[in-house]
């Protein structure tokens, strides 16, 4: 009898993780119809606007889009070796990965925001009244730069979020070397961060 | 039969650090192409070095090999979708 209540139990796990699995698939294909429109939204303004788009992404701080593409590329191999360090029973080192990940995400808002901060300190914003009366290349430009990089943001804040609450189940062996399809996903989706990053460096800060 | 797991953790890591490794020497390669004019050609390596990139990301990163079929389906395809609109991005140009 407890054997088949085993059974059953295993089998509603089973379920439930592939029930997690769809939903992350569709999140996966909603952010790839989300990503790609902007992608083929700045294709299509970069051919409109080439001279201008080349002059304003050599005005971007290259040097600080690097680093931070070496912090995010950091955090992603952190979490990864996470995932490996938990599937091995290496809980402790699971835990400090995790912090140490998550730190990394904020250095890498840091840099983001005060980025952001010379742009804005010198009106080039959206809805700013000195960047609406500039040209329609350098408007769509910096539009463009601030709603990718802020959705980059936002998914980073997102993911901090899930791995803080995933170090917490760890921590309460809520989550365990046996199962970690939870860190699993989040592994999954943080790297999908930093894969969308490495497309989106190169389109702003790269081409010139 | 201990001593084999310890040697497969250690694979583990290893790959996963090179990887990165890897992925610092691309970027740093990427960056130093962007600075170089080298017409046609300074843009068929960048399409390489970024689908070197994804590659290493989704392979030793997202460890796609333990993911679903669906998974590797759709990542595979994600990564060529991205790829298509980097080139006309720079194509169209």
């Amino acid at each position: 009898m407890s054997q088949i209540n085993q059974l059953v139990s295993e089998s509603d796990i089973k379920k439930e993780d592939n029930t997690l699995r769809k939903k992350i698939l569709l999140f996966f294909i909603s952010e790839l119809l989300l990503f790609g429109g902007w992608f083929v939204v700045y294709a299509i303004y970069k051919n409109q606007f080439a001279t201008e788009f080349n002059y304003y992404s050599l005005k971007l701080n290259t040097t600080l889009g690097t680093l931070n593409t070496v912090i995010l590329i950091s955090s992603g191999l952190l979490v990864s070796l996470s995932l490996t360090s938990l599937k091995k029973e290496n809980k402790f080192l699971s835990e400090i990965l995790i912090v140490l990940a998550e730190t990394f995400a904020l250095m890498f808002l840091v840099n983001l925001f005060f980025e952001w901060g010379v742009k804005i300190s010198a009106g080039l914003y959206p809805t700013s009244e000195i960047l609406a009366a500039k040209g329609s290349g350098e408007v769509l430009f910096y539009y463009l730069y601030f709603i990718m990089t802020g959705i980059m943001a936002l998914h980073l804040i997102l993911g901090i979020i899930v791995l803080a609450n995933i170090l917490i189940q760890i921590f309460k062996d809520k989550i365990l070397s046996s199962d970690p399809n939870k860190l699993d996903d989040a592994n999954m989706y943080w790297n999908f961060t930093v894969l969308i990053w490495l497309f989106v460096f190169p389109l702003f800060y790269l081409i010139q | 039969m201990k001593e084999e797991v310890q040697n497969n953790n250690k694979n583990s890591y290893t790959q996963q650090i090179l990887s990165w490794l890897g992925l610092i020497a691309l970027t740093a390669l990427l960056v130093t192409f962007s600075g170089i004019k080298l017409g046609g050609f300074s843009l068929f390596v960048f399409f390489i070095i970024i689908a070197l990139q994804s590659i290493l990301v989704i392979n030793k990163f997202m460890l796609i090999k333990c993911q679903q079929k669906i998974f590797k389906v759709f990542l595979t395809f994600l990564g060529c979708a991205l790829i298509v609109v980097l080139i006309m991005s720079f194509v169209l140009n």
